[in-house]
């Protein structure tokens, strides 16, 4: 029975990452799916996500949940600077220069957060991580529920976003041809300045929601990107539905990786489980749509 | 005439810190010369270069101290070692292209980060490798002669120096640089007149892994100890500013580029806590305004003022 029970609690667990791995891959395959630019600063707007609502939480006394919403739109504007700054100079070059100028801005960002705040690991005081629900044998904090909740809302409001709305169509118009977008009057500037925006804002949200239930420090992001990419590309980049069904297994392979093998190589599942994907089918394991 | 300076150089300055610094500008120009055969020439963006790099110290470190090689062996064994793991990343991750390259060697680089991290009984873990062996040569009926001083360990770097620019320029000038050209211009075109790209790519990422893992030999045996750093950010971030900012797919540029990154650090020691950041800065600013190097730049500046000087004659 013992064993049921770790199982199952390792496999709640997993779940409840995986969906905040969704919202930061979500993020991350926008801003691939439109502006086709291979975001490497992604992991560090998760992180700026988690040490701002720390730094609300402790020095302005908000409660967890307007700390979130503002939280989620500061770092969204943070990403519209970023965007402005590193990304749209270099839009018509090739797509490694891109990739490079965003390391670049990781790397600016993390050193200046490590600056800001020191590297010594910290804990976001949040009381909903202090109460837990059972379900017959899993515990899981408030937060931990709070934040399947928030992300299957969100999921579902992007969907509804992305299909139904005219900034949506916008969007889907310029992921499909950016100079046919452009040629009917679409603002390029100011739709690659919103995804971003929006991509860097889930990316905040998710550093939130999930560095609530960890440490965290400034070096978090770097790991937090490469699950990302291990997500889109399991999911095949520029696709959603596939970036939740990625986000989740990951989150829970991860959860038993660290339960029944090592929990100091946990992180190299995912990795390893990059490599072989790649191996055995390049383009992800669901459909390559563009978003 | 470079060469020959090069070659007198630690002669001319004789204190140790200029000598040191001459040193590390020969690892630098190593570690930048091996990643530019990747991005220079192949075209692609190996974000786990320093992983190489720092693999090399660790085989080396490791071959030294657990088999008692002497750095004659240790050195190509190492480049052998890294080489061989270059073609076993590659042969993945070249069925992929830009991206999705980066991205793969990338997740190879923190792999390896975590298992010299955790893998402590035979790494040591975070407290690294300590009292790697100096080179030394072993003359029959003369005492033995250990390279332990900056002067003397400079003639092993600038050699190892001279065999990667020869290595490169060799692997450029063949029949099979010219085909990684082809490559890197226009993969489809090159193809289709018959050339297999999928193993010179491969040829060219082995070559360029190799050369970092002798790189990374000759730092291990250089500082005699060695930290899981080696494989992190830091090298990573300082190979790809070298090779960007000196110039990318000239060897020129990439020796001048381990120049000013030798240089550069070393001044912004005052502040210490910025250097990332100033990194990072230079790295973007590089990309956006001067996307061919500083190289170039200077190129260009040369043959204007060349010309000058001739139309006033």
């Amino acid at each position: 029975m013992a064993f049921w029970n770790i199982l199952a609690q390792q496999l709640a667990f997993g779940i409840v990452n995986g969906f905040g791995y969704v919202l930061l891959a979500i993020g991350l395959t926008l801003i691939f799916g439109i502006m086709n630019v291979i975001n490497f600063a992604h992991g560090e707007f998760y992180m700026l996500g988690a040490f701002l609502v720390y730094t609300i939480i402790t020095y302005l006394h908000l409660s967890y949940i307007p700390a979130l919403i503002l939280t989620t739109f500061v770092v969204g504007v943070m990403g519209m600077i970023c965007e402005k700054i590193a990304v749209r100079p270099l839009r018509t070059r090739h797509e490694l220069s891109l990739l490079l100028a965003t390391l670049g801005l990781s790397i600016i960002l993390v050193n200046g957060a490590q600056l800001l705040w020191n590297p010594r690991p910290k804990q976001i005081p949040n009381q909903l991580e202090e109460l837990s629900i059972v379900f017959g044998n899993v515990y899981l904090t408030y937060q931990r529920v709070f934040l399947v909740i928030l992300a299957i809302a969100l999921i579902v409001f992007l969907q509804f976003f992305i299909k139904r709305t005219t900034m949506g169509k916008l969007l889907r118009a310029t992921a499909q041809n950016r100079d046919g977008a452009a040629l009917v009057g679409i603002n390029i500037d100011w739709i690659h300045n919103f995804t971003f925006g929006l991509g860097s804002a889930l990316a905040g949200i998710s550093g939130a929601l999930l560095g609530s239930t960890v440490m965290i420090y400034p070096y978090i992001g770097q790991t937090m990107v490469m699950k990302a990419f291990i997500i889109v590309i399991l999911a095949g980049l520029g696709s959603i539905p596939g970036a939740v069904i990625g986000g989740v297994a990951l989150g829970v392979v991860e959860a038993i990786a660290a339960g029944y093998i090592s929990i100091e190589y946990k992180d190299a599942f995912g990795y390893a489980m990059l490599i072989i994907i790649l191996l055995i089918k390049p383009s992800g394991l669901f459909s390559t749509k563009k978003v | 005439m470079l060469f020959i300076f090069a070659l007198i150089a630690p002669i001319v300055f004789t204190d140790v810190y200029h000598r040191h610094l001459m040193v590390l500008f020969g690892i630098f120009a190593i570690l930048a010369l091996s990643l530019d055969v990747s991005m220079g020439y192949l075209g692609e963006l190996p974000l786990g270069h320093a992983a190489f790099f720092g693999l090399g110290a660790y085989a080396s470190a490791l071959l030294a101290l657990k088999l008692h090689l002497p750095f004659w062996l240790t050195l190509p064994l190492s480049g052998l070692f890294t080489g061989i793991m270059g073609l076993l990343i590659g042969i993945p991750s070249f069925r992929l292209k830009g991206p999705y390259f980066a991205i793969v060697t990338l997740g190879f680089a923190q792999i390896v980060y975590l298992i010299v991290t955790n893998w402590v009984s035979f790494t040591r873990g975070p407290m690294g490798i300590t009292q790697i062996p100096a080179p030394v040569i072993k003359l029959p009926y003369f005492s033995t002669f250990t390279f332990a001083t900056e002067f003397s360990y400079y003639y092993i770097v600038y050699g190892t120096v001279l065999f990667s620019i020869f290595v490169t320029e060799k692997l450029i000038n063949s029949r099979t640089g010219r085909a990684i050209l082809a490559i890197r211009e226009n993969e489809p075109l090159a193809l289709s007149i018959g050339i297999q790209s999928y193993y010179f790519k491969l040829i060219a990422f082995g070559v360029g892994t190799m050369l970092a893992g002798m790189g990374g030999s000759v730092y291990a045996h250089y500082f005699r100890v060695i930290t899981p750093d080696l494989v992190g950010v830091y090298y990573m971030v300082n190979a790809l500013m070298m090779v960007m900012v000196g110039g990318v797919g000239s060897i020129g540029g990439a020796l001048l580029g381990a120049f000013i990154f030798t240089v550069i650090p070393e001044t912004l020691r005052i502040v210490e806590d910025l250097r990332l950041i100033i990194f990072g800065g230079i790295l973007l600013v590089s990309i956006i305004y001067l996307p061919k190097g500083v190289i170039r730049g200077l190129e260009a500046l040369i043959s204007v003022c060349l010309t000058r000087i001739r139309s006033k004659n």
